[in-house]
């Protein structure tokens, strides 16, 4: 297999355009060559850094929706409630509701 | 001597006072806040675990607060006298693994062989704190790219639009636009590797 053959294939297979031969022929490469193989691990991992980077969401709407989620997993029995469990910010809002 | 207090505790977090220790030790007592900036510490590292382990980065987001949710159900489990940030990551590679029990990867090529022997290798190259300077790397270096080329990676990902749907957008040979974004990565990989060695 030429260079520009590995190329092309790393860059269908990262565009999701691999034929079916194509990725059989990938994969008897990256068995025989681990060179291949790191190359193909190489651009996967920065294809699926630049998914992340651009869906990244805001640090703090993570957190929040997370705290959303382990009300509702406590709520729903999901995980257990810990004893002592404090939720400051229910407490928060249902004083706000009762003013 | 640690704040008796969970206000005072998450106070003193704040002032970047707070161990980790103390912030389990208050989440054990049930203390949601002091769990909360545990998350605000280390979300950073398991969503990019579960990024570059899952070709799906939605898939990947949501697994991440599952991660938080479980350690939330099992903090009192943990042994305190471990580093927290291990027993995390642990968590979030079992919940990986049964996820992708459960559903069915997408599979490069479709050809689960490959699919397999390339996420074996990902598994076993990266390592933290690795993942995470990538991740920044990859941040700065995009900074770097402008005019068309940045242009096209926001629309490939940022909007996600598919490779076969931009060559039609911008009335470019598929070939030629898929070569474009290999050299766009390639460029970016040596960006990242740079940076990480200096």
């Amino acid at each position: 297999m030429t260079v520009d053959e590995r190329l092309r294939l790393i860059a269908e297979a990262l565009a999701g355009s691999l034929s079916v031969q194509d990725a059989s022929d990938l994969h008897a490469c990256c068995e025989r060559q681990p060179a291949l193989l790191d190359d193909l691990v190489r651009h996967t991992v920065i294809e699926r850094l630049l998914q992340h980077s651009h869906c990244d969401t805001d640090p703090t709407a993570f957190v929040r929706e997370t705290e959303a989620r382990i009300r509702a997993a406590i709520a729903s029995g999901e995980i257990p409630r810990p004893p002592g469990f404090v939720d400051r910010s229910r407490d928060l809002q249902l004083t706000l509701e009762t003013r | 001597m640690w704040p008796k207090d969970s206000e005072d505790l998450i106070g003193a977090e704040r002032a970047g006072a707070a161990s980790d220790d103390a912030l389990v030790d208050a989440a054990k007592r049930g203390d949601l806040s002091a769990f909360s900036e545990l998350v605000v510490r280390y979300q950073r590292s398991i969503r990019t675990c579960l990024a570059v382990r899952l070709s799906n980065p939605h898939e990947a987001e949501d697994l991440a607060q599952e991660v938080f949710v479980t350690a939330f159900g099992q903090i009192a489990r943990f042994d305190g006298d471990r580093p927290f940030g291990p027993w995390l990551r642990g968590i979030a590679l079992n919940l990986l693994r049964n996820h992708q029990r459960k559903f069915r990867p997408e599979y490069i090529g479709g050809h689960e062989e490959l699919g397999r022997l390339l996420e074996a290798r990902i598994g076993a190259t990266l390592q933290e704190p690795r993942e995470s300077a990538m991740c920044d790397a990859l941040v700065e270096c995009l900074e770097r790219i402008d005019g068309p080329s940045r242009a096209l990676l926001q629309r490939r990902y940022g909007d996600e639009v598919s490779v076969r749907a931009l060559a039609e957008e911008l009335h470019r040979g598929y070939s030629a636009l898929t070569m474009q974004l290999h050299r766009l990565r390639t460029l970016l990989a040596e960006c990242v590797e740079s940076k990480i060695a200096s």
